[in-house]
């Protein structure tokens, strides 16, 4: 049976009769195919045009209201973070384009998944296919951006204008469409709120040392910014330059990493024609930040759509679902006591691979729900029920391959290059699904088990980094990352969320006993929390098993957060509607008189215990901006100091200041190397002597130096031959700096001669030596070594 | 304790009679209210703030005090009698206890004492204030806290010269609350202790006891008289422990309330960075002491009330209860005020406020006591205030000083965390629900313990808000409130808080409660070994660090290395090498000398005898260099204020002082100018110690003569 159906798909997955309708060209050596267009039936498309006819389209009905608010606050948060990017470099090279152009690729990821699946849905309120779901049309403009950033690389072209022209039209769309369907009070509140909130993930990202809209200034002034973005672009550098992912400061040996963001970060840097390191300081929080919470909450809607319509309250409107939301992010305690129980809200924003992987991850999620409330969904269900023959359409069918062989395979190998943990985790909820459900005696099902177990397990090795694994360590996250004294709360309060959706679906469904619960679990009338349990326990064990480098045992067990929050925010309508029913029930509530004396006790009592944590709340939304704001007007001043004094946004001040930081030469002289052509780059590799101080001793003052080899790579984009740290640096084992041999010599006069160059080079795979190194009064020049074949 | 306090001083001189005779006097003052009201029970079921259990305890404190007072004039103490006398009672009442309580609940509360205890150890000795190893400490490095030994000079003054002074520079009146040094010296005389002693073994041995005792006493009395006021005959009810729906076993919650108060829930870097202090009860003396005496006070104040004190606003008072009313209670509040001012200021606000409720003002004699008490306190203010402490406004001070401004919005909260619950039980005890509920009920008067709570969490928190009070001092008014609504709670833990249910691991309800209070109780736990392993850790490296060099490097640092440096010739060796070991020793024999002859001697020391000014070693410790003589010799010094250029401390009584202008000249040193200063001090005699190299001690002995 198993065979036949096997035989069945591998016919259908057959590509001759396809190949035999396409016409082949020959281009120079190779054959091009060119698939047969039909000829273009311009009348047809004519009356399809007709303004008559798309009039119902361009309409948002109650069932697109809380995606429309999803976009409106996405599309709001990337304005303001552009608008803040762009405030904080006024003075400094400022040019608008780069700015106006993330905002609107960001809109093309937020707003354009809308309109085309308001456009697949035509008259019909619920989505035929999840393909034509909102977060699997996200997932598909997510792709079609990285497509269209290789393209722009391929020709050198700015694509940005092609992507952010149609994104900022179908987010002007929706925000009229929204705005008219609006209460004028609740609209206000929701947008403030969007403002507010946005102001403080920009503190976030731009407060630490890892990205900043001053990042190259700071750079340049004494070198004091954060190590892993050079680790990550010169990982996508390498990638560009040479089609290896290596870190490329001795060679360009493979590195294993999960560098699919690096790569899709760098992409989409092509789009605007900027470099990746730039592009993480202004691209990433401007398109990815909106994303992250448009994903959670998209999720949160996916989820909604199965629950009885009676629960539901307009998002916009919410407040309760806005108040779990900031209190899920911002925290109802002290910043210092969130990362003292390991709740790192900085990590998750620095981490550029994990703030893209999670949104990806809850978009594979939704568009699963999107799958599973589609007939497609049914037509697998009910394949191989007993004494019941089923024929499901084919189009039902293709919809099912479609999503289980070639979808969730798909994107389990891109979570994989995105961020291992976000994998490994997806695995285990498909399994865990098709196991809980059922499903894996479906052929269908189980061969797409099989394929996601052998992806994931061919990703693995690819993207695991060796010595990221500290090998058995019982509660080592615990033990290490959660502040002294306090290790014990650490299963409470790091998995706060999970137990409070756990703790609502129970009250919810009255289930009080192990008895009820054993029943519940039985009927499946609970799945939603034991997914949310084994995200919860499958993100948490890594790190109480086994020692993961540098905490990134986060990056496992924060994945919970918000897989609950979307959860929590799809439940808080119909448990705020129980609740007042039951209050109702108990005429608990007295027929207020409305004077002092009527006030409630336990009002006062939650007012006073509730007090302390919601100015908590508006203190952390306060307290990353405020580090920003004056980490940049310090910064401002110093530089304004080199520049001869005078105002801190005077552009001729600023400008003569940035010349004269420590780094400047050395930073443009490696961006110069990296505005080389390709071809030329792609045949070299870049030099820097030991003599050269000013870049070896680059990150000496903090005791940094084995990181300094990454900066050549990334800023530069070229690999780097003998370019590992000084001799007498401790040269750490991560960052697959164990690719390469550390040094056990003092670089020697023999060692920069043209011949020992080149022979390095030519050993590498290069023909070219660029060596950079300082002049009598130390400003860096370039020179040329060819080496030949 | 006083077996922890021994065992901590395995290796090193460590005869076990101080400690003996510690625990003993602990037994006295723990033993005798209760032996006494057992005594009283066997003639009489009656009951009333005389024969009242907190009342005897006080009086058990003011009759060992006035007896270690008597001692020096009479020259002969009772204490070995009275030793034997509690020591047997112990004995007779624990038997009792045992046979009535079976052998399972005596094991337990046997083996619950001995842990709790190894936590109130590791709080009073985890801290450089405190240790039993404090003299070793001074003699090894000098680095102990200056607190113990400025108060051991305070306690030593009042002992030699019956005068509250510094003695740094003869013996002017401090006003400050100098009642727990003074007692410390009556109870000293008593025992046979010298003030450095008591400070290090004895207070911690018998007053932390008095500390929960007093608490648990507290508690007790007001058991009956709020929650059991249903009983129609207090004074019956109280005699004879009865009553169908009362149980007066103390039961687990009793206990958890206790430990959870006590040890904390919260991990200790948590509840320090909220201003809620577990050690400091325990280091400060005065609070320590000042606290279990205010509660036992106002305890006796709910017996009086409650066995037929009311009478008093229906004018047929009992002449007993007009001397409770015009001398018990006002003689009560102003001795709080030598103990600790907060206890004072809180006591009296607390007492007007309830008199003013009851409407007892209307009742001209009450009100006529009432003005008198408060004058007295206005009087009594001045005498026990350091004026150097009087520091004038300075809003928020306590949050800005000890608070982390993250933390500020939650110090309300946690701060009056046993008040909040405390209320919250008795409102919902009571049945309120709305405001007009709460006031109906203040208004019949059915709530007025959960208004004094209310008012002393409030008045208690306001002058560290206010007022600049050093050294985090503002803790010992916001603090009181901990004490007193905890002592309520524990007081109707039987009728306010549920009975702790049978566990069902079926119940998923109690599963997650068990969830979300394991790690409280973790952190209890935790707590509860923290400051004990401290301990252990602090009285390891003071013995590592007298071990000799060669055998440190193969010892490791910590607890486990424990039992590898007891070896006694090793530490009295490294003792001997210490550089203090000469001159501490030296002057802790000079306090073998009479008291008449200390009580006319000062002592000088010249500015040029650096092994003295040097002896302690902490930063900025040059301040207190001037205590060493009052507190080892019990003497005090003449010119012995801190060198110039020494930074001075504004506390501690230094202001007193004039500060040194300039360096001291040979002309300073003269016997001529030492004596005219000495002969102007009230002294005759000048004792000026020189060191010489090894530290030993020369006495050189100047008498003085008023020329005629």
């Amino acid at each position: 049976m198993l065979a036949e159906k096997v035989r069945q798909v591998a016919a259908r997955l057959d590509p001759r009769p396809l190949l035999r309708r396409v016409e082949w060209r020959r281009v120079g050596k190779r054959l091009d195919p060119r698939p047969i267009v039909r000829r273009v039936d311009w009348s047809k498309l004519r009356t399809s045009l007709d303004p008559r006819r798309l009039r119902p389209y361009f309409s948002l009905g109650d069932d697109l209201d809380d995606r429309a608010t999803v976009v409106v606050g996405g599309c709001i948060a990337s304005m303001v973070l552009g608008a803040l990017y762009w405030a904080s470099r006024i003075g400094f090279d400022n040019p608008v384009t780069p700015v106006l152009e993330v905002v609107g690729m960001s809109m093309f990821i937020l707003a354009t998944p809308l309109w085309l699946m308001r456009f697949s849905q035509g008259s019909r309120v619920v989505v035929a296919h999840w393909s034509a779901s909102q977060p699997a049309l996200m997932l598909l403009c997510i792709a079609l951006m990285a497509m269209f950033g290789m393209l722009a690389h391929a020709t050198s072209v700015a694509l940005a204008p092609w992507l952010a022209i149609p994104g900022g039209v179908f987010a002007l769309l929706t925000i009229v469409f929204w705005l008219r369907r609006a209460r004028v009070i609740s609209t206000f509140l929701y947008l403030l709120g969007s403002v507010w909130f946005t102001v403080w993930t920009a503190g976030v990202v731009w407060g630490s040392r890892y990205k900043m809209p001053l990042y190259w200034e700071t750079f340049m002034l004494r070198g004091d910014v954060h190590h892993d973005p050079f680790y990550m672009t010169s990982m996508s550098s390498m990638l560009e330059t040479y089609g290896v992912a290596s870190i490329g400061i001795d060679g360009i040996p493979v590195a294993h990493y999960h560098y699919g963001a690096a790569w899709l970060f760098t992409k989409w840097a092509h789009l605007i024609g900027t470099d990746a390191l730039s592009f993480y300081s202004l691209g990433y929080p401007v398109i990815v930040i909106p994303a992250f919470f448009a994903a959670i909450v998209l999720l949160a809607i996916e989820i909604r759509g199965v629950l009885p319509p009676e629960s539901e309250r307009a998002l916009r409107s919410d407040y309760r679902v806005w108040l779990v939301l900031v209190a899920a992010t911002i925290g109802l305690i002290p910043t210092d006591a969130l990362d003292g129980l390991a709740i790192w809200n900085a990590n998750v924003f620095i981490s550029e691979s994990y703030l893209i992987a999670v949104p990806v991850f809850m978009l594979v999620v939704g568009a699963g729900i999107a799958f599973w409330k589609s007939d497609a969904y049914r037509a697998v269900a009910a394949e191989g029920s007993e004494g019941v023959e089923v024929q499901p359409a084919r189009t039902q069918q293709t919809a099912a391959m479609s999503f289980l062989l070639a979808f969730l395979p798909l994107m389990l190998l891109l979570l994989g290059f995105l961020k291992l943990s976000l994998m490994l985790l997806c695995l285990s909820l498909i399994l865990y699904i098709a196991f809980r459900l059922g499903l894996w005696r479906r052929w269908s099902v189980g061969l797409s088990l099989a394929l996601c177990v052998i992806v994931s397990a061919l990703t693995y090795p690819v993207v695991a980094v060796a010595a990221q694994n500290g090998g058995i360590s019982p509660f080592n996250f615990m033990r290490y990352d959660v502040a002294e004294g306090w290790q014990q709360f650490f299963p409470l309060l790091n998995l706060i969320w999970t137990w409070v959706y756990i703790a609502g679906r129970f009250w919810e469904d009255r289930i009080t006993t192990a008895r009820e619960l054993g029943l519940a679990i039985r009927s499946a009338a609970i799945l939603d929390v034991e997914l949310v349990f084994l995200v919860a326990l499958v993100g948490f064990l890594p790190g109480e098993l086994v020692s993961i480098h540098g905490g990134s045992a986060v990056y496992f067990s924060d994945v919970q957060r918000w897989f609950a929050l979307a959860f929590i925010i799809s439940r808080v309508g119909t448990w705020a509607r129980k609740w007042r029913a039951i209050r109702h029930s108990q005429a608990l509530r007295a027929q207020p008189s409305g004077g002092w004396r009527d006030v409630r006790l336990s009002t006062i009592l939650r007012v006073f215990v509730a007090a302390p944590f919601v100015i908590t709340l508006l203190l952390n939304s306060i307290n990353w901006p405020k580090r920003v704001v004056r980490a940049n007007i310090a910064l401002r001043t110093e530089i304004a100091t080199k520049g001869g004094g005078g105002l801190i946004t005077d552009p001729r001040v600023l400008k003569r200041g940035v010349a004269r930081t420590t780094y400047y030469p050395l930073v443009t002289a490696l961006r110069d190397i990296a505005s080389l052509p390709l071809e030329e780059r792609r045949a070299s590799a870049l030099f820097i002597p030991q003599t050269y101080r000013d870049y070896w001793g680059m990150f000496d003052s903090d005791e940094r130096c084995t990181y300094v080899s990454l900066v050549a790579p990334s800023v530069s984009t070229v690999a780097m031959i003998d370019g590992m740290p000084a001799y007498g640096c401790k040269v750490t084992e991560q960052y697959n700096m164990s690719s390469y041999t550390p040094r056990r010599r003092p670089q020697v006069a023999a060692d920069i001669t043209s011949d020992a160059l080149c022979r390095k080079a030519r050993a590498a795979g290069f023909s070219e030596v660029l060596v950079l190194a300082p002049d009598k009064i130390g400003v860096p020049r370039r020179s040329r070594i060819a080496c030949g074949s | 304790m006083a077996a922890i306090y021994w065992l901590a001083r395995t290796g090193f001189d460590n005869s076990p009679w101080p400690v003996v005779r510690a625990a003993a006097l602990a037994l006295i003052l723990i033993d005798t209210p209760y032996l006494i009201r057992m005594l009283i029970r066997k003639r009489t079921l009656e009951y009333g703030w005389v024969t009242s259990y907190s009342f005897l305890w006080l009086m058990t404190i003011a009759f060992t005090v006035g007896a270690g007072w008597l001692v020096p004039k009479i020259g002969f103490t009772p204490f070995i009698p009275l030793a034997g006398v509690a020591t047997v009672a112990f004995l007779v009442l624990l038997i009792d206890w045992a046979r009535h309580s079976g052998w399972k609940a005596t094991v337990a509360m046997f083996v619950a004492a001995s842990l709790f205890s190894t936590w109130t150890a590791g709080v009073v000795w985890g801290r450089i204030y405190k240790s039993p190893l404090f003299l070793e400490m001074m003699i090894l490095d000098g680095k102990v806290h200056h607190d113990g030994v400025s108060l051991a000079a305070v306690a030593n003054m009042l002992r030699t010269y019956h005068v509250p002074s510094p003695g740094l520079d003869g013996i002017p009146y401090m006003a400050y609350h100098w009642g727990t040094p003074w007692m410390f010296a009556q109870w000293s005389n008593l025992a046979g202790f010298n003030l450095t002693e008591f400070y290090q073994l004895v207070f911690p041995v018998t007053m932390i006891p008095l500390f929960f005792g007093g608490i648990i006493a507290f508690a007790l009395e007001a058991r009956y008289a709020i929650f059991q006021r249903r009983m129609a005959d207090m004074s019956v009810a109280y005699s004879a422990g009865h009553g169908a729906e009362f149980d007066p076993r103390l039961g687990p919650s009793f206990w958890l309330v206790f430990l959870a108060a006590t040890i904390g829930l919260m991990p200790i870097t948590g509840m320090d960075a909220l201003g809620v202090w577990t050690s400091n009860l325990m280091i400060s003396e005065s609070y320590t002491v000042a606290t279990p005496v205010a509660l036992l006070l106002l305890s006796t104040t709910i017996v009086f009330w409650q066995c037929g004190g009311d009478e008093i606003l229906k004018g047929s008072g009992r002449p007993k209860d007009y001397l409770f009313v015009a001398i018990v209670l006002p003689a009560g509040i102003v001795a709080l005020g030598y103990l600790k001012i907060s206890l004072m200021i809180l006591g009296l606000l607390g007492a007007l406020y309830v008199a003013a409720r009851l409407g007892a003002f209307r009742k001209w004699p009450v009100a006529l006591v009432g003005v008198i008490t408060t004058l007295l306190v206005v009087l009594t203010y001045p005498r026990v205030s350091l004026a150097a402490h009087r520091e004038g406004i300075v809003p928020l001070d306590f949050l800005k000083g000890f608070v982390p401004l993250d933390w500020w919005p939650y110090f309300f909260l946690f701060q009056f965390f046993w008040s909040l619950v405390y209320v919250v039980l008795r409102l919902r005890q009571e049945g309120a629900r709305t405001l007009g509920d709460f006031v109906t009920l203040a208004k019949a008067g059915r709530i007025l313990d959960v208004e004094l709570v209310i008012l002393v969490a409030l008045v208690g928190v306001a002058p560290g808000l206010v007022l600049h009070i050093d050294g985090g001092s503002a803790f010992y008014f916001s603090d009181v409130q901990r004490w007193l609504s905890v002592g309520l709670l524990l007081a109707g833990v039987g009728t306010l808080i549920p009975r702790l249910p049978r566990w069902r691991w079926s119940d998923l309800r109690m599963v997650a409660v068990a969830f979300v209070a394991l790690p409280f109780a973790i952190s209890m736990a935790r707590n509860s070994f923290h400051w004990t392993s401290r301990m252990l850790r602090a009285n390891s490296a003071t013995r590592l660090a007298l071990y000799p060099v060669a055998d440190r490097a193969a010892i490791p640092e910590g607890i486990r290395a424990l039992r590898q440096l007891g070896d006694p010739v090793k530490l009295a060796t490294g003792l001997a090498n210490a550089p203090n070991n000469n001159p501490v020793r030296g002057l802790l024999g000079l306090g073998e000398l009479s008291p008449e002859s200390k009580r006319t001697t000062a002592v000088f020391v010249p500015q040029s005898e650096d092994r003295y000014w040097t002896i302690l070693t902490r930063p900025n410790s040059c301040a207190f260099s001037g205590f060493v003589v009052p507190a080892l010799a019990g003497m005090s010094m003449i010119d012995g204020m801190p060198p110039v250029g020494c930074t001075l401390s504004p506390y501690y009584g230094i202001s007193l002082y004039p500060k040194r202008t300039r360096p001291q000249t040979p002309e300073d040193e003269t016997p001529g100018t030492l004596c005219r200063r000495a002969l102007s001090l009230g002294f005759k005699r000048v004792l000026t110690l020189r060191f010489d190299e090894s530290g030993k001690i020369d006495k050189q002995p100047t008498e003085c003569l008023r020329k005629k």
